[in-house]
């Protein structure tokens, strides 16, 4: 039998164990908190109208100036991205889910999940010895092809799951009134699991929009608006990383004024992901 | 389709078994008909009705959706041997001048072309771990507030919160730190420590600006702790409902179940989450680039200047036009690629065996 202070001092062991749990909550929610609050505290005074209409100003220093050049050129490079990170990572998504219970789908899989954890820079140096070595010149092309190595993996597992949450009653339904497997595939399964597909995109377009390093030796940046792909571009997150680095006061309020617009960005692109997510689950739940 | 059972159940997720040998099997076996009010199905019953075109099950349609995706799989294959082989023909020279001394020397000079990868290597050790240190116990305590403790109104939240976490870009933390952190290291933590502490080689010259090792793995410790805490969640949850009830039936406390059931049944794969926190927080460029001082040189004081493999690629790469200084940078990417690469399917193989392959 347990004695009544050894049952106590149990109780109380658990207890503080609870409390002790609950303050490791709180820790980790001070810096958090605190770095959202002075980046929405600071970006927020320097955000306004003329930020997003206007480039960087003519003397450095002199006043805050805009971003325009960079967020049209962040928007150039993710969709040029996505023209090549959301193909593979869609149909590499579906092969893993209808053909990949083997060991090659294993492999995939394993790969996948490997990449998806590669350092970031790493993409910007492969594309620089890939491209911008032998073409002889920073473009955005080259940027697009670093973030899409880093869009990939997550679209490609987000499809996964997605697919495999459609119940097989559809498709087993499908086939057996005689659909070929494709058309069941692009007819049934994909529409079912639409939100899911759209969710993946999402995240994979959240996964590169803030990325800085890969886009320093790719895009490397430019201060007015450009649309040539073949040339260098600018980007937000990299126009944050240069004005934190120059020593003037309106540049560093520049960039906690992107950040803040970076920010909102990402919150946006999670919660769409997370409201699909949701209606995801309601749709294809087998109830 | 008839539609019953609870609303709450997460749907399940299926993997394919049906071979296609058996859907043509399936496809031309004869069936009742069946009135259906799917709009997505009527091709399929039109195709019922003809035989004939029931032949090209093996259609033309199903081999190309076939070569398209095993092609999109192959790629990503074809493009993992890519990146090392891209790396390691691209740094050959260096490879050949330095030897294994590029892993262990400590001269990085650009005006004599004599360079090695120590400081690099040992300051990304250093500051990794460091942030580990302090971000393991912190992630875990929370993980496991979320998985035995937390009621549902706050566990989904603070669950989106984590994930939230992870997806802020590092450049954001990096700003931060540079313009917070590192102003309230330089005023009081680094006065303090090496004040009281200044004895221990740990704490010795101490950098008047502020940046150095333990900025660096402050903000580090900050940005994986979201990876540990959310992978550490996922295997803890993983573990059956049944053990935890079976030790609460025997008496035991709530925390003593965590301790002695729960996170020994999910050892794997919380060394996992570590390892994978490890994997992030040794690839982490800007962040540690903004606030590590970028001084090629090894001290164990934490309040002294550092670098790491990532920021002395991010800030010598644009300038690096000699052959060979090119290409020790490129050899200090490959390290970093085998460093990470390793630690990352490591960290994978542990979460699977606990979580099953779907977890993230």
């Amino acid at each position: 039998m347990i004695s009544d202070r050894g049952m106590t001092r149990r109780i109380l062991v658990d207890r503080m164990g609870t409390a002790l749990a609950v303050g490791a909550v709180i820790t980790a929610l001070i810096p958090l908190g605190a770095m959202t609050a002075y980046v929405i505290a600071q970006g927020g005074s320097a955000l306004s109208l003329s930020f997003f209409t206007q480039g960087p100003p003519a003397v450095e220093g002199q006043a805050i100036g805009g971003m325009f050049p960079m967020i049209v050129g962040s928007l150039i490079l993710i969709g040029l991205t996505s023209c090549l990170g959301i193909p593979v990572g869609l149909l590499s998504g579906i092969y893993l889910w209808r053909y990949g219970a083997g060991s090659f789908g294993q492999a995939v899989r394993f790969v996948t999940d490997v990449i998806a954890g590669i350092p970031s820079i790493l993409a910007g140096v492969i594309a620089f010895a890939l491209v911008v070595l032998p073409t002889g010149t920073y473009s955005a092309y080259s940027a697009a092809i670093a973030l899409a190595l880093l869009m990939f993996p997550t679209v490609t597992r987000a499809t996964e799951t997605a697919l495999g949450a459609v119940p097989t009653e559809l498709r087993e339904a499908a086939l057996g009134l005689g659909a070929t497997e494709w058309r069941v595939v692009v007819r049934v399964v994909v529409p079912t699991a639409a939100s899911g597909i759209v969710t993946a995109v999402v995240l994979g377009i959240a996964r590169v929009t803030g990325e800085t390093a890969p886009l320093v030796f790719t895009a490397n940046g430019l201060p007015v608006v450009s649309t040539n792909i073949f040339g260098p571009m600018g980007a937000l997150p990299l126009q944050i990383w240069q004005d934190a680095n120059t020593p003037f006061a309106t540049d560093h309020q520049a960039a906690f004024a992107g950040a803040l617009v970076l920010f909102g960005i990402i919150l946006a692109l999670n919660l769409i992901a997370r409201i699909l997510t949701y209606r995801l689950s309601r749709r294809t739940r087998i109830t | 389709m008839e539609r019953s059972g609870e609303g709450e159940t997460r749907a399940p997720v299926l993997i394919p078994q049906v071979a296609p040998s058996g859907i043509d099997e399936l496809a031309v076996r004869p069936g009742v008909e069946r009135p259906s009010t799917d709009d997505g199905l009527e091709e399929a019953r039109e195709a019922r009705r003809q035989p004939h075109q029931l032949r090209a099950s093996r259609s033309p349609g199903d081999l190309v959706m076939r070569l398209l995706t095993t092609g999109a799989a192959a790629l990503i294959l074809v493009t993992s041997i890519g990146l090392f082989a891209t790396l390691a023909i691209q740094s050959r020279s260096a490879i050949g001048q330095f030897g294994f001394g590029f892993l262990t020397g400590s001269d990085w000079n650009t005006t004599t072309n004599q360079f090695a990868a120590f400081p690099a290597i040992a300051g990304t050790l250093y500051t990794s771990v460091l942030a580990l240190l302090l971000a393991v116990p912190v992630g875990l305590l929370i993980a496991v507030y979320l998985s035995e403790m937390a009621m549902a109104q706050v566990r989904l939240p603070l669950g989106f919160l984590i994930e939230l976490l992870a997806a802020i870009p590092s450049i954001v933390y990096g700003l931060w730190a540079l313009f917070v952190l590192v102003p309230l290291v330089q005023q009081h933590v680094s006065p303090f420590l090496s004040g009281r502490l200044g004895f221990l080689p740990f704490f010795a010259n101490a950098s008047p600006t502020g940046l150095g090792i333990l900025s660096a793995a402050l903000v580090l410790s900050i940005m994986v702790l979201p990876t540990i805490t959310a992978i550490s969640r996922d295997v803890l949850i993983a573990v059956p409902r049944s053990q935890r009830e079976a030790m609460l039936a025997l008496g035991a406390t709530r925390w003593e179940t965590t301790w002695k059931v729960v996170v020994p049944g999910a050892r794997a794969g919380i060394i996992g989450a570590v390892i994978l926190g490890l994997g992030r927080a040794v690839g982490e460029t800007m962040a540690v680039q903004m606030v590590l001082g970028n001084s090629q040189s090894t001290s164990w004081s934490v309040l002294g200047l550092g670098t790491s493999i990532a920021a002395t690629i991010v800030n010598q790469f644009q300038d690096a036009f000699g052959g060979l200084y090119r290409a020790s940078l490129l050899e200090l990417a490959l390290i970093l690629l085998i460093m990470a690469v390793c630690l990352n399917a490591l960290a994978r193989l542990l979460v699977w065996r606990v979580a099953g392959r779907s977890a993230t």
